[in-house]
């Protein structure tokens, strides 16, 4: 292992470790997970550090891996996989209050997502990519990226229509 | 933008602010990339008596002593003490900036690692043998090459980091043997490795090692994670499979100390046993149509001691 390498992989990490670990745990809603996802991309990157830095945007292809690896890793029993008890809303809340509790909504409502749906919306309303560069990331078509994103979309607003008629029931 | 799509974006952004702190990653990488350069190194005879000397000792198998109190079933499926080990049929000289072999197996292929220690003139090289033309499916450019006297594909796969070098040709009949690196190496390069592959026996370490194994079956799957036997390419396995640990649904049974669920469905029967010292699952699974008794499949798993250079899928 070369000094060189190691430095310049050390220094990336260092950099852009907190950054690559926000992005894991937005796309997979769980903290330990997240952890794994990164920790797991970058020991098999270490060794190809090198030719990795050659590339013209590194930090993109590492995120490649992660969303990769977590679009096919094993599905684990995790809380933050499925979709918890619903959280009646208090009446009288003021407008920030509320938006808070819509955000914690939309965030339980994620986590029932099939991963590749959610990938398409954190790669999409996060990373703010395009969909052409969605879908050369995930190795699917455009197509595919807009019918993933409709899909998701469609099932969000159901469940938010069906939270609202239970709360309001 | 709508509501919807504005909400969502906020909240994943939010959510971001809730990340796991990045305090001991870099430290936790470097761990976790030393192991993978270990277990690709772990090779050779000496490591199979040294890993046998580092396992888990006795007490800490399933069970210190297979059960013998279970009888076998008559005209079903015997367990014996011996099963004939894999090897890999072929080596490369030694090369400063190449590490010895590691050998596995996936579905009948045999596969030797290569790893490279040096990294400025050399790359990883893993060398397959199969019993019938290995498949190609990436879009990749074609050239004909003639090695060790026979007809060979070199194909380029333009993939990042690096293109992938991936030479194919039919060593005699039913042995084809495929060579995949990249191009750190010349395409002569890779001619020239392919020449240079000389008979060797190298032994394909397993992850477990077993007490008793299925008579008349064969292993044709040997990773960190899996031994399969079958006794033959179409019929139904016996598979032994460490799992990074999960929650059991209930369990009915216990294999040595261990809490385990023996559950029969529409692919067979699967025991898991719960091995929480080393925070894993062990799953032994039996196809469909195949003459194992539970008692026979409990006294099987508690046969199986998990080495260390085992690693949970």
């Amino acid at each position: 292992m070369s000094q060189r390498r190691d430095t310049a992989f050390d220094d990336f990490v260092q950099a852009r470790g907190w950054a690559l670990l926000r992005f894991a745990y937005v796309l997979s809603g769980d903290a330990h997970l997240s952890e794994d996802l990164v920790q797991e991309v970058l020991a098999r990157m270490h060794r190809r550090w090198d030719k990795v830095t050659a590339l013209q945007h590194p930090e993109a292809y590492v995120r490649t891996a992660i969303v990769r690896q977590y679009v096919s890793w094993r599905r684990r029993r995790s809380a933050g996989e499925t979709i918890l008890a619903e959280l009646p809303e208090p009446p009288g809340l003021s407008e920030p209050q509320q938006r808070v509790l819509a955000r914690d909504q939309m965030w339980r409502l994620m986590a029932g997502l099939p991963r590749a749906q959610r990938a398409v919306l954190v790669l999409r309303f996060y990373c703010d990519l395009p969909d052409d560069d969605i879908a050369q990331l995930l190795g699917c078509g455009q197509s595919t990226v807009r019918s993933q994103a409709a899909r998701a979309l469609a099932r969000m607003r159901t469940l938010l229509a069906d939270e609202e008629v239970h709360s309001d029931g | 933008m709508d509501e919807l799509d504005r909400l969502l974006a906020e909240t994943m952004h939010d959510a971001a602010s809730r990340a796991p702190a990045a305090d001991r990653l870099l430290s936790t990488v470097h761990h976790r990339s030393d192991r993978l350069r270990r277990r690709r190194l772990a090779t050779g005879l000496a490591a199979v008596a040294a890993v046998l000397a580092v396992g888990i000792p006795a007490a800490g198998a399933l069970v210190a002593r297979a059960p013998t109190d279970n009888a076998p079933v008559a005209g079903s499926i015997q367990l014996v003490g011996t099963y004939p080990a894999p090897v890999f049929p072929y080596t490369l000289p030694a090369t400063d900036g190449l590490s010895a072999p590691v050998a596995s197996m996936r579905d009948g292929a045999l596969s030797a690692f290569f790893e490279a220690t040096e990294l400025q003139q050399h790359s990883d090289i893993t060398v397959t043998v199969t019993s019938s033309e290995p498949a190609s499916t990436a879009a990749a450019t074609e050239k004909t090459v003639r090695v060790r006297g026979h007809s060979a594909t070199l194909r380029t796969v333009k993939v990042q980091p690096a293109k992938q070098l991936i030479l194919t040709w039919q060593e005699s009949p039913g042995r084809w043997i495929r060579l995949a690196t990249d191009d750190t190496y010349s395409q002569q390069q890779v001619i020239a490795f392919a020449e240079a592959l000389t008979p060797a026996s190298v032994e394909v370490l397993p992850p477990f090692q077993l007490d008793l194994s299925p008579a008349g079956f064969t292993l044709d799957t040997v990773t960190a994670s899996t031994m399969r036997f079958r006794t033959s390419p179409a019929a139904p396995p016996i598979t032994v499979v460490l799992r990074k640990r999960y929650q059991l649904d209930g369990s009915n049974r216990n294999v040595g100390s261990y809490r385990a669920l023996l559950a029969t469905g529409t692919g067979g029967t699967k025991l898991s046993i719960d091995v929480t010292d080393w925070n894993a699952t062990l799953e032994v699974s039996v196809g469909t149509g195949l003459a194992l008794s539970d008692a026979d499949l409990i006294r099987f798993a508690a046969g199986i001691h998990i080495l260390n250079r085992s690693d949970p899928q």
